[in-house]
């Protein structure tokens, strides 16, 4: 077959796919369309992304980049970018193929002028060499889903031999505060821009049990840290060879967080922004920066930033509110111990009584791997729960994993509708459900939710 | 003799440099069960370059690490920690080596490039890397322990082979196991034991957590009777393994 016609034959055999996902509601089928596109034409990424006048954007890293990715979604919309973005967190390579299989016309042409990509971090070697991105934004490097990665240092080394190749014009916003990160960039071609947060107030005593890269990437020396804003991101250097955290450009400074939203300072070259953003913790702080240094490298002009930083929304799953009758349900993702502990450090500041329904799956998209539960600082839930229900593939785990905590765990039941309505009885009137799942689990639940008629799909 | 009086001397080796896959979890579930019980069980890190005397310690639990920290922690052992571990294992003390750990009880390591990293020998078993990952849930039977399953998940490139002396763990009924060419998994010697066990293997696998307790013990006091827990949660987890593979079997107390 001729490429165009087979490019055509790919294009509608995904929307096909889409549209029957979305007449039968399974979910979370995202990545299924692009798959059997691709499988049909290999080269179809590559061939629709080059009609990208702007080029593409990658936003990737462990923890934070469908946040991230929104957020730098919205201002690039603003200062007039029409901007293709993977909304839904679907960041393999097939998922990019599938948005862009859904933007597309039969013979291929899409109204946008540049692909924003939320991409997974094993994912971003290949994404690198697919969609040759004019900028790649990268949050933080945590341990996370082991089994499917291989140990972080493979990644990391990865990582780095895609950057030797790229281009020299190229923009790479980094995160300062990731000693990992920071380390493996060394020597990467391209523009370097460092983010990062500046605030004593916010430092933690001791590196949390989750941080794993608290050696120095070049030496193998045990690093020191100034300062520690949340697992091993921080202020730090080596004693034994000098190396040190490189000073960000663009920082967050007076940083006052609540389980809801925050208010901070960013100090940027062109001047300080005030911002209250709608997203709870620390960690959206970091995604906020993240975002704004990148806005502020494509030229967005800072009023446009601070405008969307404002309206910023949570994403779906990203501390989603729920409404059931006179309770809320508040729906958060923690995949990974340090995303989870993070969570659990923003919502232990709730002044409500503490109910929770924690859900673990074990499925690819989770990783099989669920020893990761126990590097999570459940410890610091004991004795501060009024109701803790649990569910998912890997329930009896997680319920053995509270048990070493000192958590009183009020039930468990793998089956999520039922655990559910047992977790929600626990809730008072008025009462919050803090709802933290892993990502399929999440799915589940947003499932049971739709069935409950409490939420709407995702593509309605 | 009252259980209330007991202590127990736990060692944590390189836990700073070679603790990854959740490991923590074994020290705790350890600790923890000691504790219900009102045993006192006192945890020590020994990593590079901490003095380590034989005798000292009645249990060592040691993780597995990534390839880079393994060839200083292998080094630091060739510097008098290794020898204090042969001598403690030959007088009784109990060793649980997990991946990293296991491969450095044994006699080598080959790295697929780089010299070889001597082990100390305390095992008989050498590995070599191998060019695929080895990625799953494990469960295997051990004809010395009751019941005889033991649940874990694997992650590991290196193959490991027994030597002709090196009695396994047990045989894998599901995964690869030392190598996924033989059908064993791990390797015991005395109260040695080493395998590539993560998960981690001490929470849900609470007849293996009690008999490195009740040897460790013996190791420090002769024969102690241990009073049984509610372990509904840990055999649960166990069960629920196990069933998901597809093995039905009365598995728990
Ligand atoms: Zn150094």
């Amino acid at each position: 077959m001729e490429p165009q016609l087979l490019r055509t034959a790919a294009i509608t055999l995904g929307k096909t796919i889409t549209r029957t996902v979305q007449t039968l509601r399974i979910g979370g089928g995202s990545a299924a369309p692009g798959y059997f596109a691709s499988k049909l034409y290999p080269r179809l990424t590559t061939d629709l992304i080059r009609q990208f006048p702007d080029g593409c954007v990658i936003v990737t890293g462990t923890n934070g980049k469908t946040t991230t990715s929104a957020l730098l979604a919205g201002m690039l919309r603003q200062a007039g970018h029409v901007t293709l973005h993977n909304f839904t967190g679907s960041n393999m390579m097939q998922g990019v193929a599938s948005v862009l299989v859904q933007a597309a016309s039969l013979s291929g042409e899409i109204d946008a002028s540049l692909g924003l990509f939320e991409i997974d971090e094993a994912t971003l070697p290949r994404a690198i060499a697919e969609l040759s991105p004019r900028m790649v934004v990268m949050n933080n490097l945590f341990r996370d889903q082991l089994d499917r990665y291989g140990e972080i240092d493979t990644v990391a080394r990865h990582w780095r031999r895609s950057f030797e190749k790229m281009p020299a014009d190229h923009v790479l916003i980094v995160n300062a505060d990731d000693p990992l990160l920071s380390g493996l960039i060394n020597g990467a071609h391209g523009r370097l821009f460092y983010f990062g947060i500046e605030d004593d107030r916010l430092a933690m005593t001791k590196v949390p049990r989750s941080a794993d890269s608290m050696f120095c990437q070049r030496c193998g020396s045990s690093l020191t840290y100034r300062r520690i804003i949340l697992s091993h991101l921080g202020d730090y250097h080596c004693p034994a060879c000098g190396w040190e955290r490189p000073k960000p450009s663009v920082y967050a400074i007076n940083i006052e967080a609540t389980p809801v939203s925050s208010r901070f300072r960013i100090v940027t070259p062109v001047g300080p922004l005030d911002v209250h953003l709608n997203l709870p913790g620390v960690y959206n702080v970091y995604n906020a920066v993240g975002a704004v240094t990148a806005a502020l490298a494509m030229g967005v002009n800072p009023a446009t930033i601070r405008a969307c930083l404002e309206l910023a929304t949570t994403p779906f799953g990203r501390g989603e509110q729920i409404k059931t009758g006179d309770r809320t349900v508040r729906l958060m993702l923690a995949k990974n111990p340090t995303g989870y502990n993070e969570v659990l450090r923003t919502v232990l500041f709730d002044p409500l009584p503490q109910h929770y329904f924690l859900l673990l799956n074990d499925r690819i998209a989770d990783g099989r791997d669920v020893s990761w539960i126990w590097d999570v600082d459940f410890e610091s839930l004991a004795g501060r729960t009024k109701s803790v229900v649990v569910s998912g593939t890997r329930a009896a785990d997680l319920a053995l994993r509270l048990k070493h905590a000192g958590v009183d765990v009020t039930a468990v039941d793998s089956h999520v509708e039922d655990a559910f309505h047992r977790a929600l009885e626990f809730v008072p009137t008025k009462g919050r459900l803090w709802t933290l799942a892993t990502y399929t689990a999440m799915l589940d639940f947003r499932r049971v939710m739709l069935r409950l008629g409490l939420v709407k799909g995702l593509w309605e | 003799m009252s259980l209330s009086n007991l202590d127990l001397r736990i060692a944590v080796l390189y836990a700073d440099r070679m603790s990854i896959y959740g490991d923590y979890g074994n020290l705790l579930a350890l600790t923890n069960r000691c504790h219900w019980r009102g045993i006192d069980a006192q945890t020590a890190l020994i990593s590079v370059g901490d003095p380590l005397e034989p005798g000292q310690y009645d249990l060592f639990l040691f993780g597995g690490g990534q390839d880079r920290q393994q060839v200083l922690v292998a080094d630091d052992l060739h510097r008098g920690r290794g020898k204090a571990l042969i001598e403690s294992a030959e007088a009784g003390a109990v060793i649980l080596a997990i991946c990293g750990g296991y491969q450095l009880l044994g006699h080598y390591y080959q790295p697929a490039d780089g010299p070889r990293i001597p082990g100390i020998g305390l095992l008989d078993v050498w590995t070599v890397a191998g060019n695929r990952r080895m990625i799953g849930n494990v469960i295997i039977e051990c004809d010395w322990l009751e019941p005889d399953t033991l649940v874990g998940f694997e992650n590991h490139s290196g193959k490991t082979y027994l030597g002709k002396t090196g009695e396994p763990m047990g045989r894998r009924v599901v995964g690869c196991g030392n190598n996924g060419e033989d059908t064993f998994e791990g390797c015991r010697y005395k109260n040695v034991f080493g395998c590539y066990l993560h998960g981690p293997i001490m929470p849900r696998n609470p007849h293996f957590a009690d008999l490195l307790i009740r040897l460790a013990l013996r190791h420090r006091y002769g024969d102690v009777p241990l009073a049984p827990l509610d372990d509904a949660l840990e055999w649960e987890a166990h069960r629920a393994a196990l069933a998901r593979a597809g093995i039905k079997k009365e598995a728990a107390a």
